[in-house]
Parts: structure tokens; C-alpha cells; sequence
């Protein structure tokens, strides 16, 4: 029981932290509280403390928030405050997804209402025939996806602040406001993220690779042929109103980390990439793991690439087939759509020498699942990651039996991994492989002493 | 405790929304492409608006449709003049009703069954005797890989094809 009070406590001094960075007048704030950990969370608590600062805050993988009863296995949560622009009128959100693999930040509309944040505003487009109006996004996963229109807000985590940013609200009122158009349910493959239960989470932050989460291809409607629409223009609350939209970068929902600015006034701004430090789990993982969100590369003392670290070059050629891949070779075996990701849960890659004959947890041998290798033993494996610059980077990795470690009433661990046998040019270096490492994620057109986009761990 | 399925159990009432709002999106054009013939190519070119690239090996003709942010849709002909498999590595999204052609149904009907690493957003699959579909990725960079087995040319690794 100690774990849910650290955690409650730690957000109402977060929330006077900001309050005391915001002057005089009065204040108002609210925490929105996913509760405490659920039935699922027992056993042992595995900390990492360090590094602390004004651009740091804490990350923790548990259970997850009230609402998601399954159990999560292997998601990382941060508490993030949003606030109307310009004020100390501000909301604290706990058990937000950070997700290295997306971009910007995805909040429920429930839980901001009472910040009555204007709308990200669209005016009427004479080439495009698009009226004005509401900017909404579908924003696709390769499974499921997220509708609700974008708004502006100030986005406070640690002491950094990005100010009038849009941000996605994900339409979770009883009545939504805008009914889901069809291309976005078929965008979705039917399954729209629309309560922190399908979420798992009360939110997500994508602090990825990119500055923005579409670019170029949405700043034209007619880019959408072929392809499912990704922002809307609405003028009214009838859906059948909608059109596709122009957006310019500026007007897509933004990676906040970009625009932040600390209230230290650190010469250099915390705004070119992350850290995420975990701790090393035991074998058969830890009930709750906490760690470190660290912003900045290089910008002040506490976040210097160690000189050790290895930098693994995502493929930055918008032609070549490997874009924003790197290349993993295991073996024999070469995974050309490599990709480091605290938004996938596990390490995801196909080795048939790996046995998926799991019992309780996951589905049949036919859709893949996650990895069984028999007894208590892990199987170790050595893999090499390549970038397009010939820079190399060797990594050591266990997997145990995924039976075995869901049966130790644990939500975090370094060695669950699945099959994805259907994709099979595809390695994912999902939450697994940042437990024991600091894993760098640089934002690419930002101030870096190597340009973007890269890992470095 | 199930860890291993994504809940998706939101999605019953928005279908039915979709149905009353249907009128508000273009109307996909001729079902193109895979398991019909190789001029439903030209069909899908025009669709994407894309520079077509052809080239044959043999058993089979590969034709790439380029397109100006990057995105690429390769559709593969047997030696019958059948698409046989189509891959694409695109920044948006595609529409696979429209790249899938009548084997949608198919795909959407498998859809149904949840992948037992479902809890990663990431990736995605089905494989039947009929139709074999993989989806992975992340905005900007989605890759997939559709085909149907029975058409695969032999000497062919219809999983290789990229």
C-alpha cells in the first residue's frame, strides 16, 4: 500500500510546484486520479531514482489506471498537467502512455473539461473548397485508433512547460460531440480508443522522433487518396459536414517536448529529445518498476550522452524502404524494420527456435503470441543493430516463459517477448529492452550535436 | 489475468454511426486489386496518383507506384495476369478496402480474432488458407504485405516480398 500514497503524494507536489512557478493570483488545480494500483500489482517495487532536476520527472510501469481491469503488462505511465493557455488553471493527469513510437499528446476530453481549452480553429480553404472550422484528427494505429478534435494548451511536465500547443482530445462523453466518420472506423479496423479502459491509460504522450505526428503528406487533402483521412475540417457537430483538411505542420498535433521551455531558464532549452531511464528487473520482473523521464540531449548536466553510448541511426530517406527503420541481425537472420519503441510491450521479433507454447496467456499458434520457452531457464540471445551510416550496436537479451512471468503478480519485465511471425522482417525493441539502460530518443530537425533521427542507449 | 488482448469492445455503437454517416466519404472506385487482373494496376496508379515502375523476373512482374512524399505501393502479377500480393511502405495509412479489392470481406472477417501480442498497437495479422495479410508500423513508416497463397507463383517466398 505504500506505493499508491508515494505516487498520490507525488502528484499533489507536482501540482504545487507549478502553482508556485505561475506568480501571484489565484489558482486553481485539480488531479485527475486514475486510483491506485490494482488487485493485479503485488510484489516487489524496483527503483530508479536518479537522475533528479527540473527536467525530469518520475515514469512508472504498474497495473495501470482504474478502468483497465485486465492488467497491463509492460506499459510506462507519466503524470502530465494541462492547462488553459497562459494560466495557472491547470488539470494533472496520472497513468498518461509514453510512447517513444508516436507523436503528441492525446488526453480524455472528460478529463479536461473544466479547462474549456478553445479549439484548434481551421479557416475556410478557397483551393481545397473546405469550410472553415474545428480541426478533428483520426489518428491511425496499425491496430485501432483515436477520433476527437484538436485543442489548444499549455502542457506542463516537470519543470517544463510547452505553451499553446494543440493537443488530440479523445471524445469520451457520453454523447460524443462528433460522431466517428466511417473512414475512420475503417482506419481503425472498428476499434476506436474512446475510454482509458480501451486505452489502458488516461492518455498518450508521444515524444517520438518527429516534431509534429503527420507532416507534409497532411498539409494537402488531396495527399489522402488512396489512403485513410487523417484530419478533418468540421464546421458544425453533424459529422456528414466534415471534410478533409489542409493542415500545416504548426496546426497537427505536436510533440510537446519540442516546444518546451523550463522555468529555470537553462540557456539551452530541454527541447531536442529524451531519456528514459528504467531499472535492471529481476528474472521474474517487479510488481511496479519506476523510473526516470529525463527532456534534453546534451542541453545541461544531468542529460550528456554518455561517452559509451551507441547511436543507432534511424534510416532518414523518405524513398528508401527502410525509413525510420534500422536493421537487428540475430543469427542468420536479418530484421530490416527495426525499431526501438516504449509503446510496444515486449520484444516482438520471429525466432521458430523459441517455443510459443504458452498455456495461459495468449492466443493460438496460428496469430503469434508471446514466447514459452520450457522450464524456469531464460533463452539468451545476441543480436546486432545496424544503421544505414555502418554504425553497429550489440545487444545481449533474455526471454522467459511468459506463463511463468504472469503468474508472478508482476506488471513490469526485461524479458517477456512474443513472436510476431506474420511480420517477419519486422524487431521490435518494445519496453523489455529499456529496463537497465538509459535509451536516448533524439527528435530529428531539432539542435543536436549528431542531427536526428536516432537511438543512442 | 488476460494480458495478452487489447479490449475492443467500443466499437459496436460507432459501426452503426457509420452506417448513417457513410455518405460523407468518396466512394471507393473499382474494387482493385489483389486477386484480380493486372490492369486493376493502372487503376490503383490513378488512385494514389503515383509514377508506376515495372519490372519482371521470370515468374513474376513487380510493378512499384512511387509517389511524391515517398510512399511506395508494389503489386506483384503472376505469369496469369493475376495480382498476386501487394506490399506498401507508406506515411499514411492505406485504405486496404481499396488496395485489398474483394478480398476485404476476408480480411475484415479474420480481423475479428484478436493476435495474441495485441497489447502492442503496432503490428497486426491474419492468415488464412486464402488470404494472408501483415500490417506493422507506426506513423510515417506503416509497411504491410497482402497476398493470396494460391496464387503465389512457385519458387516464390511470398513472405519475403517487401
Amino acid at each position: 500500500m505504500l506505493k499508491p500514497c508515494a505516487r498520490l503524494f507525488g502528484s499533489v507536489l507536482l501540482v504545487l510546484a507549478i502553482c508556485a512557478g505561475c506568480g501571484g493570483g489565484s489558482s486553481s488545480s485539480t488531479t485527475y486520479s486514475g486510483g491506485g494500483l490494482g488487485p493485479g500489482s503485488v510484489g516487489t517495487t524496483v527503483s530508479l531514482t536518479t537522475p533528479t532536476g527540473i527536467n525530469t520527472t518520475e515514469v512508472v510501469v504498474d497495473s495501470g489506471p482504474t478502468g483497465f481491469s485486465l492488467g497491463a503488462a509492460n506499459i510506462p505511465y507519466v503524470t502530465v498537467s494541462v492547462c488553459a493557455i497562459n494560466s495557472s488553471n491547470c488539470v494533472t493527469i496520472d497513468h498518461v502512455f509514453l510512447d517513444t513510437g508516436s507523436y503528441g499528446l492525446r488526453v480524455l476530453k472528460s478529463s479536461v473539461a473544466s479547462l474549456s481549452l478553445p479549439a484548434l480553429t481551421l479557416a475556410a480553404n478557397a483551393q481545397f473548397n473546405t469550410p472553415g472550422g474545428t480541426a478533428v484528427e483520426c489518428y491511425p494505429f496499425v491496430l485501432g485508433g483515436i477520433w476527437g478534435p484538436l485543442a489548444q494548451a499549455d502542457v506542463k511536465i516537470a519543470g517544463e512547460t510547452a505553451s499553446a500547443i494543440p493537443i488530440q482530445l479523445i471524445d469520451d462523453t457520453a454523447s460524443a460531440t462528433l460522431a466517428v466518420p466511417a473512414d475512420c472506423l475503417a482506419a481503425a479496423g472498428g476499434s476506436v480508443f474512446n475510454s482509458a479502459a480501451s486505452l489502458q491509460a488516461n492518455g498518450i504522450l508521444g515524444i517520438g522522433m518527429m516534431p509534429y505526428d503527420c507532416g507534409l503528406s497532411c498539409t494537402s487533402p488531396l495527399n489522402y487518396a488512396g489512403f485513410h483521412i487523417q484530419y478533418y475540417v468540421c464546421p458544425d457537430t453533424v459529422t456528414a459536414n466534415c471534410r478533409p483538411a489542409a493542415v500545416t505542420t504548426d496546426q497537427q498535433t505536436q510533440n510537446p517536448v519540442v516546444h518546451f521551455v523550463s522555468n529555470d531558464n537553462n540557456p539551452q532549452p530541454d527541447n531536442n529529445g529524451t531519456i528514459l531511464s528504467l531499472p535492471a528487473l529481476p528474472v521474474l520482473g517487479a510488481g511496479v518498476a519506476t523510473g526516470r523521464l529525463v527532456f534534453g540531449i546534451g542541453t545541461r548536466s544531468n542529460n550528456q550522452i554518455a561517452p559509451a553510448a551507441k547511436i543507432i541511426m534511424a534510416d532518414s530517406n523518405p524513398s528508401s524502404p527502410s525509413y525510420l527503420y534500422f536493421t537487428t541481425s540475430l543469427g542468420s537472420t536479418s530484421f530490416p524494420d527495426s525499431y526501438i519503441d516504449s509503446g510496444s510491450n515486449a520484444f516482438f521479433f520471429n525466432d521458430p527456435s523459441i517455443s510459443q507454447a504458452c498455456q495461459s496467456s495468449s492466443g493460438s499458434a496460428t496469430m503469434g503470441g508471446w514466447y514459452c520457452p520450457p522450464g524456469a531457464a531464460s533463452v539468451a540471445r545476441n543480436a546486432t543493430m545496424s544503421d544505414v551510416l555502418g554504425n553497429t550496436a550489440p545487444v545481449a537479451f533474455a526471454i522467459a516463459n511468459a506463463d511463468l512471468l504472469f503468474s508472478a503478480s508482476s506488471t513490469a519485465f526485461s524479458d517477456l517477448g512474443g513472436s510476431i511471425s506474420q511480420a517477419p522482417q519486422t524487431f521490435v525493441w518494445g519496453l523489455s529492452f529499456f529496463f537497465g539502460r538509459s535509451v536516448y530518443t533524439s527528435i530529428w530537425g531539432q539542435a543536436l550535436a549528431t542531427n536526428g533521427p536516432w537511438n543512442a542507449f | 489475468m488476460n494480458r495478452s488482448r487489447f479490449p475492443c469492445c467500443a466499437t459496436l455503437r460507432p459501426w452503426l454511426f457509420a452506417a448513417a454517416c457513410g455518405a460523407l466519404l468518396p466512394a471507393v472506385e473499382a474494387k482493385a486489386v489483389l486477386g484480380a487482373g493486372a490492369d486493376t494496376v493502372q487503376t490503383d496508379q490513378a488512385r494514389f496518383k503515383g509514377v508506376r515502375k515495372q519490372s519482371a523476373n521470370g515468374t513474376m512482374t513487380t510493378h512499384e507506384i512511387s509517389l511524391p512524399d515517398g510512399s511506395s505501393i508494389k503489386e506483384y502479377v503472376n505469369a496469369s495476369g493475376i495480382v498476386f500480393a501487394v506490399s506498401w511502405r507508406t506515411r499514411l495509412k492505406p485504405d486496404l478496402e481499396a488496395l485489398l479489392g474483394a478480398q476485404y470481406a476476408a480480411h475484415a472477417a479474420a480481423q475479428g480474432a484478436p493476435s495474441g501480442v495485441a497489447a502492442s498497437k503496432r503490428m497486426r495479422s491474419i492468415r488464412t488458407a486464402d488470404l494472408v495479410v501483415h500490417q506493422a508500423g507506426r506513423m510515417n513508416a506503416f509497411g504491410g504485405l497482402a497476398y493470396v497463397p494460391t496464387l503465389v507463383p512457385v519458387g516464390i517466398d511470398a513472405e519475403t516480398l517487401r
